[in-house]
């Protein structure tokens, strides 16, 4: 069976033995090499030396078929067993010694005898090694050509897979082979084809195109991976397709696609196996074979592709072909050329004059010139042009051709096709206009965000402040820099006329004459348009010019310089309507630069016009009602400062910034009948009219209070209960006090209010206690703390709210700026105090909040003369009492003579108030002044004198006699006074002497 | 300066007692009278008016206590004044010529048990 083959060139035979013999034959070979050399020592004794040679042939064949080493342990046996009979000679006596030289001879043959069988051997044996390998390559080559072959005469790519892994596994010997694809998102790869796997798992199996498998591991680093155990593979952990298939050893190589990778190719087996290079490059090329074919394949595609659009285009009469003999003139057109043209087979008629008479005679000229460039140039003709049908029809036609040239280089002919191309036209013109579309989309959703842009411009501008004379001229400020040349805003009167508000122009210099020009609009209620017109009617109007000519001939002259286009103005008029109700018009108007209005403008006029109207029904809203509060809040504010001798009581009240809402600050200062004064300041958290009305709540509240005769504690009490009942979330502090005239005691408590400043004469600035939990809180403390301080001589008490220390913000620093004022407003006393406190701290600002102040100054020390008048009614007695107690304490009278002269007056006081004026209002004045040793006091009134009556008025002039040194009385038609007088007691014992 | 009259009536041994203190004039005198007409409804014989506390009164005060004697007397009953002597409304009194008419004492102890005798 020796089958001489060639491989690669080189002349290869098989191993001279079988191998499952070469193992077999030399141990069966020495066994009968030894037996027979034993059989023959017994059977011929002593004549086994001539025999002794046969044992030379199983050496050399042990030598051959097993190796070296065991043909030298063969020679060994046979040298041993041939010699048998020498034994005894050779180790016992040694009397064989003549032999020596014939036994080693023996030995050095049957040495050589065993290696030149192994020599034999290992050359046979590297042949077959040789030939294995030659073999294996010859195998895979055939292989390679195979699948070549395949790949070639097979269309289908996945028959082409199919076989090159079932040929791939068969020639290396492996139990799998593969093919993946690399999917077009390449994150997976799948089976496209496999050798060994299921046939379930192709077009199935995924492995991750990531480098965490060996496919992906292939894909990413580009050359072949060989993997000798994929159990202990440090690169990549391998997919769970080849350990599912218990693979251990494999080649993975890269299949290159048409310009992209196409997938992996692959094999692998379960056997731990190294492979050879020649292993690599055969997976290799099987790989490239397989995307050489796949390659091969794509551009057979495309090339079947555009052959049949091709086929496909002419068949269907798109496409005409044409030669020019462009030396004879003569053109020659297919039929289909002519159908492209509209016309019937054989009708062209063949000229160039007739090839140019149907092209479109705005693309003649190009045409010409393109084909004149062909024929003059290196280049070709290409051009697309449009051709008339005989029916008038416009068409679009491709046209292509090649100049075909004389050896000299002179062009002889043009060949060339010619396509209809109108639907491609078509669909680019309908894309043009598509994009001319939705350019103009984007202009106009560009428009309308500058539109919104604007009117969140207006709406800011509107919500910025409440005055709306302000506001509006700053809309229409804005409206002139978007919509219009000129703006005006004209309300509407409540008598019905209009009155203009606000104007803006563009030109702030052209105010004066867009204003004038703004009157010559007819207003009156007949005029057939303008503004007037406008909110009669409701809606709004936009006149392209501004109608009639009656308006332009009032127009003064210097208006019309201001104005020279002053006939072609454009105006719209936009009624201001808020709640169904309108509130006037807003005139648009175009002046010099004469451009038009368009609907977008009207619209967004319009919108202006609403947020207008709404913020003007706001403001309207806000004014009534701020005008209530305000009314409301200086009706709630005492009318006037009680009056006590010895006291002067300045009070001053600031209104938070105009445009801000009125504030619940109050103060309050009222006589008691005793003569007492009741002082109440505080601050309802809050603005506007509620506000307002809670603060009235809250100072009736102390004043039922003080009148019932509560204390400033139970007065707070009070007036917290009845603010809680009456709105449970409103809340106010307060501070309220009763001070005493005649003995300067303070009495106040506080509910959550700033303290109120003592300031001596001095300077000294005393913090009389503030604080406390303010009124309307949940918890009304049972019990609120008194405290008593006496007013020092010439000192000034200052009750305040907090706007008045938070002008900035600051109250700390408001409380020092305070102080120091106090002690400025004392050193340089002022007949207002409150008001010069005030102005000091406001400087002429405004601040944000309300502020109330209340201020007492004491005299400086009791005065020496004094006057002063009293209604002339029954509750006026206390509080002569007090004023004349001013003078007396400053004597040294006696106390008795003091009380008397207090009874005295009061006597003369009663006179006057019981009979001077009857049932008509009168007046008592007193005047009063004391000298060290003498006190006189005059009553007066310019009633009627009355003699006193005998029922208890005479009594009264009969204690003034009794009880004073001095009585005179005068009486006359304007009236009546009274002069009492008491004496120190010196005086009184001179004068009784 | 001192507070608005309080008239209080009070009863020391069985004898209606009117407290007179602070001030006594032409805004509070009707509370005087009041105070006077309730402390005679007791008819005990007497009703003593004292006049410790009081810091003024004029002639109106005055005049209300003379228009209480008078009914008083009609009543059988005796008007006892207590006041400080020395005191302005002693003096005040003086003058109006009381001392001549009711009894004056310069306790309540001793009005009291005086109108007792």
């Amino acid at each position: 069976m020796r089958v001489r083959r060639v491989v690669a060139g080189i002349p290869i035979d098989p191993p001279l033995l079988p191998r499952a013999l070469q193992v077999v034959f030399p141990l069966a070979a020495v066994a009968a090499a030894a037996l027979t050399a034993v059989l023959l020592s017994l059977v011929i004794p002593g004549g086994g030396s001539s025999m002794r040679f046969l044992y030379v042939l199983p050496v050399v064949l042990t030598g051959f078929a097993v190796g070296r080493t065991a043909g030298l342990a063969a020679a060994l046996l046979a040298l041993m067993t041939s010699e048998y009979v020498f034994v005894l000679p050779v180790f016992g006596l040694g009397a064989g010694s003549d032999n020596l030289p014939r036994i080693a001879l023996f030995a050095i043959v049957l040495i050589g005898a065993a290696l030149a069988g192994g020599y034999v051997r290992d050359t046979e044996r590297n042949r077959q090694v040789l030939y294995d390998a030659e073999r294996a390559r010859a195998r895979q080559q055939q292989t390679v050509a195979a699948i070549g072959h395949v790949a070639l005469t097979q269309d289908d790519p996945a028959i082409v897979m199919e076989r090159a892994v079932a040929l791939a596994a068969q020639a290396l010997g492996v139990e799998y082979a593969k093919v993946l694809e690399l999917l077009p998102d390449r994150t997976a790869l799948m089976l496209r084809a496999g050798h060994g796997f299921g046939p379930e798992l192709v077009g199935t199996a995924l492995v991750p195109a990531g480098p965490m498998s060996q496919a992906g591991y292939t894909l990413h680093s580009g050359g072949p991976v060989i993997v000798e155990d994929l159990r202990t593979e440090a690169r990549f952990p391998g997919a769970s397709l080849l350990h599912d298939h218990g693979v251990v050893s494999g080649i993975s190589v890269a299949v290159q696609g048409a310009g992209r990778p196409y997938g992996i190719f692959g094999i692998h087996t379960q056997r731990r196996r190294t492979f050879t290079q020649d292993d690599v490059y055969f997976v290799q090329a099987m790989a490239n074979v397989l995307g050489a074919a796949l390659q091969r394949r794509e551009a057979e595609l495309a090339l079947r592709e555009t052959n049949e659009r091709l086929r496909v285009a002419i068949e269907a009469g798109r496409f005409g072909t044409w030669q020019w003999d462009v030396t004879g003139g003569r053109i020659v057109w297919s039929s289909t050329l002519e159908a492209i043209h509209g016309m019937p087979p054989g009708a062209f008629g063949g000229t160039f004059e007739d090839f140019q008479r149907d092209i479109h005679p705005d693309d003649r000229m190009r045409v010409l010139e393109a084909v004149r460039r062909a024929v003059e140039g290196p280049g070709g003709y290409e051009t697309e042009y449009r051709i008339l049908w005989p029916d008038g029809s416009v068409h679009w036609v491709l046209a292509r051709g090649i100049v075909l040239r004389s050896p000299q280089g002179r062009p002889v002919r043009m060949l060339g096709v010619c396509g209809d191309v109108t639907a491609r036209k078509a669909a680019e013109q309908e894309r043009e206009a598509l994009l001319a579309q939705e350019r103009q989309a984007r202009a106009d959703a560009e428009a309308a965000r500058e539109r919104l842009a604007f009117l969140a411009e207006a709406s800011s501008a509107l919500v910025s402040t409440l005055d709306y004379e302000e506001t509006l001229s700053n809309v229409a400020a804005l409206a002139v820099r978007r919509l219009a040349d000129w703006c005006a805003v004209d309300l509407l009167r409540e008598d019905g006329s209009l009155e203009l508000v606000a104007i803006g122009h563009a030109d702030p210099g052209k105010m004066t004459a867009v204003t004038g020009l703004h009157r010559t609009i007819p207003r009156d209620s007949r005029a057939a348009w303008g503004p007037q017109h406008v909110v009669r009617m409701g809606g709004s109007e936009s006149y392209p010019l501004i109608p009639g000519t009656r308006g332009l001939e009032t127009v003064p002259a210097e208006i019309r310089q201001a104005f020279p286009g002053l006939p072609s103005q454009a105006a719209m008029i936009v009624p201001l309507v808020a709640h169904g109700r309108t509130l006037g018009a807003i005139t648009f108007a175009i002046g010099e630069t004469g451009r038009r209005f368009g609907e977008s403008d009207l619209q967004l006029a319009q919108e202006l016009a609403r947020r207008v109207a709404l913020f003007v029904d706001n403001a309207r809203l806000y004014h009534r009602e701020h005008r209530i509060a305000v009314t409301l809040q200086q009706a709630l504010l005492p009318a006037g400062m009680p009056e006590a001798v010895g006291l002067r009581l300045d009070a001053a009240y600031q209104p938070a910034l105009a445009d801000a809402e009125v504030g619940g600050d109050w103060y309050d200062a009222f006589r008691l009948q005793d003569g007492r004064i009741v002082l109440s300041i505080g601050d309802v958290a809050g603005h506007g009219l509620q506000a307002a009305v809670a603060m009235g709540l809250v100072r009736q509240a102390i004043r039922a209070a003080a009148y019932e005769g509560d204390q400033p504690a139970n007065m707070l009490c009070r007036a917290g209960r009845l603010l809680h009942l009456s709105d449970a979330t409103a809340m106010a502090t307060a501070l309220v006090g009763i001070l005493d005239p005649a003995t300067r005691l303070f009495i106040h408590a506080s509910a959550g209010h700033p303290p109120a400043l003592l300031v001596t004469q001095d300077g000294e600035v005393v913090k009389l206690v503030g604080g406390g939990l303010p009124l309307g809180t949940l918890l009304q403390p049972a019990r609120t703390q008194v405290h008593v301080t006496e007013l020092p001589l010439g000192a000034l008490l200052v009750l305040y709210t907090d706007g008045l220390i938070e002008m900035n913000r600051k109250p700390l620093d408001g409380e020092a700026r305070l102080e120091e004022v106090l002690r400025q407003v004392v050193r340089a006393p002022s007949l207002r105090p409150a008001q010069a406190v005030l102005d000091r701290m406001l400087a002429g600002q405004s601040g944000p909040d309300d502020v109330a102040i209340l201020t007492i100054a004491t005299d400086h020390a009791a005065p020496e003369e004094i006057d002063f008048r009293f209604p002339a009614i029954p509750s006026a007695l206390p509080l002569i009492r007090q004023g004349v107690w001013q003078i007396l304490r400053g004597t040294d009278l006696d106390p008795a003579r003091v009380a008397a002269l207090q009874v005295a007056v009061g006597e003369a006081a009663n006179n006057v108030i019981e009979h001077a004026y009857g049932l008509s209002p009168g007046e008592i004045q007193i005047h009063a002044v004391r000298s060290p040793q003498r006190v006189a006091v005059e009553v007066r009134d310019t009633g009627r004198w009355r003699r006193p009556r005998a029922d208890g008025g005479g009594r009264g002039l009969a204690i003034m006699l009794g009880l004073v040194d001095e009585v005179e009385i005068d009486s006359g038609n304007d009236g009546t006074t009274v002069r009492l007088a008491v004496r120190s007691a010196g005086q009184v014992e001179e004068v009784r002497a | 300066m001192t507070a608005r009259g309080q008239f209080t009536v009070r009863h020391v041994d069985g004898c209606p007692v009117v407290d007179v203190s602070g001030e006594v004039d032409l805004t509070n005198v009707r509370e005087l009278e009041a105070a006077l007409n309730e402390a005679a409804k007791a008819d005990s014989g007497g009703v003593v008016v004292s006049l410790e506390g009081t810091t003024y009164i004029d002639s109106q005060g005055v005049r209300a206590l003379f228009a209480a004697g008078e009914r008083l007397a009609i009543m059988r009953q005796r008007l006892l004044l207590v006041v400080r002597s020395g005191s302005t409304s002693h003096r005040i009194l003086q003058i109006a010529g009381a001392e001549a008419l009711y009894s004056i004492f310069d306790s309540v102890d001793k009005a009291v048990s005086a109108k007792i005798d």
